[in-house]
């Protein structure tokens, strides 16, 4: 019996050790950015700006863009961030491109489209344009 | 013998049971009838009317004020952030607001028949067609831009209609000053957020402060409108028009059309 909670107890502790998606972007991580916005990224509960009855449209908004940030599609893997994945900021050491009038950025061979949700910038996985 | 002795000594259990059922129903009941009963004020009503008519009536104006609003974090921490705004307004169908504070500093043109989002920090812009008047415009960057204007429950065409249309209640609370000026306070609640008001008292029911509270949102963060100035003013249709800066670069709207493009060019790279 002892036996079996030691060998659990390693089991755990070697678990929490692995480096799970360690290559995947977490879909909200901050790299770089000011106080002010890491701030504001992390906010999940933001005070509503207006004291009409808005309940049907957040719902409807919510299906497009949904609790994931998943834009869109199967999980395909570009170095290891899924297509898709929008980030509220880019990581360091980051091209910009200019491809046919539109505005890419190039970080370690991710590719990301920059795009407004609101007010709000936010960066798009996407294909590496060509 | 024995049995009917513990019988009779069960009942008066059973009956101390059913009088504390019966004494909690009583003590919640008038919570619900109470809500129920909420009406709307007279006299709250006679402001705000006075308030909505006054706004509505002016067929162009300009507001210069301030915005707060909270954000709670993930672990529960309130951060309060401000910004200054402008608003030029031209019915039916031209809006400008420029908003300016920590994270953002912002221009929205509204010309009738595109909304373009110039961010001055980043020099970037985004532009999109739109519904034909204010109205249509702030449902349409509400809905599917995700975008609100400061203050936008002020711009629309019938203001006291969206204010009330789901108010449970509206109470009088008394006179006060804001920024040295004598406002009526009013306080009315929605069934989704509560909404407090101070409006300039006298000929010109200016709106000075408006508060939004997102009662139901864990932390309940507060909306929080002050308006300096409300003028009235002729204004041209030029302010209303974006012209990109030379080195601005444009980027997408992240809209439903957006989404679906993308996901297109993704199928064709399947293949």
């Amino acid at each position: 019996m002892k036996i079996t909670v030691a060998v659990l107890i390693a089991l755990i502790m070697i678990a929490s050790e692995v480096p799970v998606a360690k290559n995947i972007l977490p879909q909200t991580q901050l790299f770089g950015a000011s106080k002010a916005l890491a701030y504001y990224g992390a906010g999940r509960r933001i005070a509503r700006r207006t004291a009409r009855r808005t309940a049907r449209r957040v719902v409807r908004r919510h299906h497009y863009y949904g609790h994931s940030r998943r834009v869109y599609g199967p999980p395909i893997a570009a170095a290891g961030i899924a297509i898709g994945t929008t980030v509220v900021a880019l990581p360091g050491g980051c091209r910009n491109l200019i491809i046919n009038g539109a505005t890419y950025y190039e970080c370690g061979g991710t590719y990301y489209q920059p795009a407004y949700n609101g007010p709000n910038l936010v960066y798009i996985v996407v294909a590496p344009p060509r | 013998m024995y049995r009917f002795k513990g019988l009779s000594s069960a009942f008066p259990a059973c009956f101390k049971f059913f009088s504390l059922v019966v004494l909690l129903f009583f003590a919640f009941s008038p919570v619900c009838t109470y809500a129920q009963d909420g009406a709307i004020d007279p006299q709250a009503e006679k402001v705000l009317k006075a308030m909505c008519r006054y706004i509505e009536g002016l067929s162009s104006f300009e507001i210069k004020g301030q915005t707060a609003y909270d954000v709670i974090t993930d672990s529960g921490q309130k951060i309060t952030y401000f910004n200054q705004i402008e608003i030029l307004l031209k019915r039916p169908d031209r809006l400008y607001v420029h908003r300016v504070g920590m994270v953002r500093d912002q221009d929205i043109y509204y010309d009738g028949k595109s909304l373009t989002l110039f961010d001055r920090k980043r020099n970037l812009y985004a532009s999109t067609k739109v519904p034909e008047n204010i109205d249509k415009m702030l449902d349409y960057a509400k809905d599917v831009l995700n975008l609100a204007a400061p203050g936008s429950d002020l711009l629309y065409s019938d203001i006291f209609k969206g204010l009330t249309e789901d108010t449970i209640s509206g109470s009088y609370i008394g006179k006060n000053r804001i920024n040295g000026i004598l406002c009526h306070h009013i306080a009315f609640r929605n069934s989704e957020v509560d909404f407090q008001m101070w409006i300039q008292d006298g000929e010109n029911p200016v709106p000075r402060k408006f508060i939004i509270t997102s009662k139901w949102m864990t932390g309940a963060p507060q909306y929080m409108l002050t308006i300096f100035d409300l003028t009235s003013k002729k204004l041209d249709n030029k302010v209303f028009h974006f012209s990109p800066p030379k080195d601005a670069h444009k980027v997408a709207f992240l809209t439903p059309e957006y989404i679906e493009r993308l996901r297109k060019s993704l199928k064709e790279q399947g293949k």
